[in-house]
């Protein structure tokens, strides 16, 4: 009964799932479906977390935005990212980290929930040798992209994997 | 010979710390269904392969551990203590840099060569204890000539690694030859290193009691401002949906792994 009892209060939590899709433009110009999801635990003892979120572009590219200490950020890398210049902010020197987005709104994922989310782009995509078809990813734009999320919430004595949507149809 | 990027790719499962053997260490199946499950119609013609060490632990300190089987006074009780050397045998013989630590180096280091002679980009991905070999052999194949020309992606024999779960921060591992990661030189391709954690994972944060870890880095602190470093070291706090020790084993099925093992290997 104790060992339940403690594996419950080391184990136990509730999982939350957030998910909104828009259509909107693409970097090439296609109207596509674009998805954000994240997942966030909350146990039963201990701060809750949730970290990343992705936004999956319809026949796209994955694009991570994170919790960095000055926000909710997308980082932009050398080889997969060019900021869009008239929109990037200052780089700060930096060659291998830069700022391609961000949530905007709230500094930590854990404080969003269901509701409208907004975000910026304002890099662009680049491909490579290796990449198996054209990287593409919302269009950058001087203008957030508006989400409306809804969330799935769920309490388990041991966690859950998140039920991630799935990836967007393609058919090109 | 070089890597053709029209080649089928090849995701090489490095596993962490286990009990049982070789034959026990499937993981590379559920990285398979995991990369299926999210790749969705990305047209990306993949394999994964497992990279198994189990056995070479197991001779290491066997003798050890059949002596623990025959001192221990009940059949359930030795069972219960060979479990626990195994566990804790596997985690010595890397924190010692054991014989056993080198003959692990050396059969990765011979199993990406053979996925290199085929041609075929490989990119690897490690748990746990697994990252510090996967480190290690990564960046000891950066300093040898004739590899990681930072001009040619066909050079490299490994394209992109993947850490899940890696205690690669904590000071029980540190040691020279990971103080810094190899120097790719003069070029304009850079080296991928995605890392996956989980806040309350204690393996990551050294916290037995799955406290949080606090912060945004554990392997980033590895970048330099240093234009020959040609690396982009990325930690990223995936939520698994669990917490403490069941944290440590969820990456495997986590999607947002999924999600990001597939980015990496179609590019």
């Amino acid at each position: 009964m104790v060992g339940l009892v403690v594996l419950t209060l080391l184990t136990g939590c509730t999982n939350y799932l957030y998910k909104g899709s828009i259509r909107a433009e693409d970097n090439m110009g296609k109207e596509r479906q674009v998805l954000l999801y994240w997942s966030k635990t909350d146990p039963l003892i201990g701060d809750a977390k949730a970290d990343i979120a992705h936004v999956l572009t319809e026949c796209g590219s994955l694009v991570v935005y994170e919790n960095q200490p000055q926000g909710i950020v997308f980082r932009g890398e050398p080889q997969r990212d060019r900021p869009v210049a008239a929109l990037a902010p200052d780089m700060d020197g930096a060659m291998h980290t830069f700022e391609c987005g961000r949530i905007l709104g709230a500094q930590r994922l854990t404080e969003l929930g269901a509701g409208s989310v907004a975000l910026t782009v304002h890099c662009e995509p680049l491909s490579n040798t290796f990449s198996v078809k054209k990287r593409s990813y919302l269009k950058a734009s001087s203008e957030p992209y508006f989400f409306d999320v809804s969330v799935h919430k769920q309490w388990s004595l041991l966690g859950k994997a998140p039920v991630a949507p799935a990836p967007l149809p393609c058919s090109e | 010979m070089s890597i053709d990027p029209q080649n089928p790719r090849t995701v090489l499962c490095v596993h962490g710390v286990q009990t049982g053997d070789d034959d026990d260490q499937q993981q590379h199946a559920l990285i398979r269904t995991l990369m299926e499950s999210r790749a969705g119609d990305m047209p990306l013609d993949f394999q994964t392969e497992m990279f198994r060490y189990e056995d070479i632990n197991d001779d290491a300190y066997g003798l050890l551990k059949r002596l623990f089987g025959l001192i221990t006074q009940t059949p359930a009780a030795g069972r219960l203590a060979q479990q626990a050397l195994d566990l804790i045998g596997d985690v010595v013989i890397a924190y010692r840099e054991t014989g056993a630590a080198a003959d692990i180096r050396d059969t990765l280091r011979e199993t990406l060569m053979e996925i290199y002679d085929a041609g075929n980009p490989c990119y690897l991905l490690a748990h746990s204890l697994g990252t510090i070999y996967a480190f290690d052999v990564v960046n000891d194949l950066m300093r040898e000539p004739g590899f990681f020309d930072r001009h040619s992606r066909a050079t490299w024999p490994v394209q992109g690694l993947i850490t899940l779960g890696s205690p690669l921060g904590l000071a029980m591992f540190q040691s020279a030859r990971r103080d810094r990661v190899s120097d790719l030189g003069e070029g304009d391709n850079w080296f991928r290193w995605v890392n996956y954690w989980d806040r309350t994972d204690p393996v990551v944060s050294g916290d037995i009691f799955g406290g949080q870890h606090e912060g945004f880095s554990i392997v980033e602190h590895y970048l330099s401002d240093s234009p020959q470093q040609g690396w982009v070291i990325r930690d990223h706090a995936v939520d698994t949906g669990k917490t403490w020790l069941l944290a440590h084993t969820a990456y495997w099925e986590d999607p947002m792994v999924g999600d990001g093992l597939v980015e990496m290997v179609a590019n």
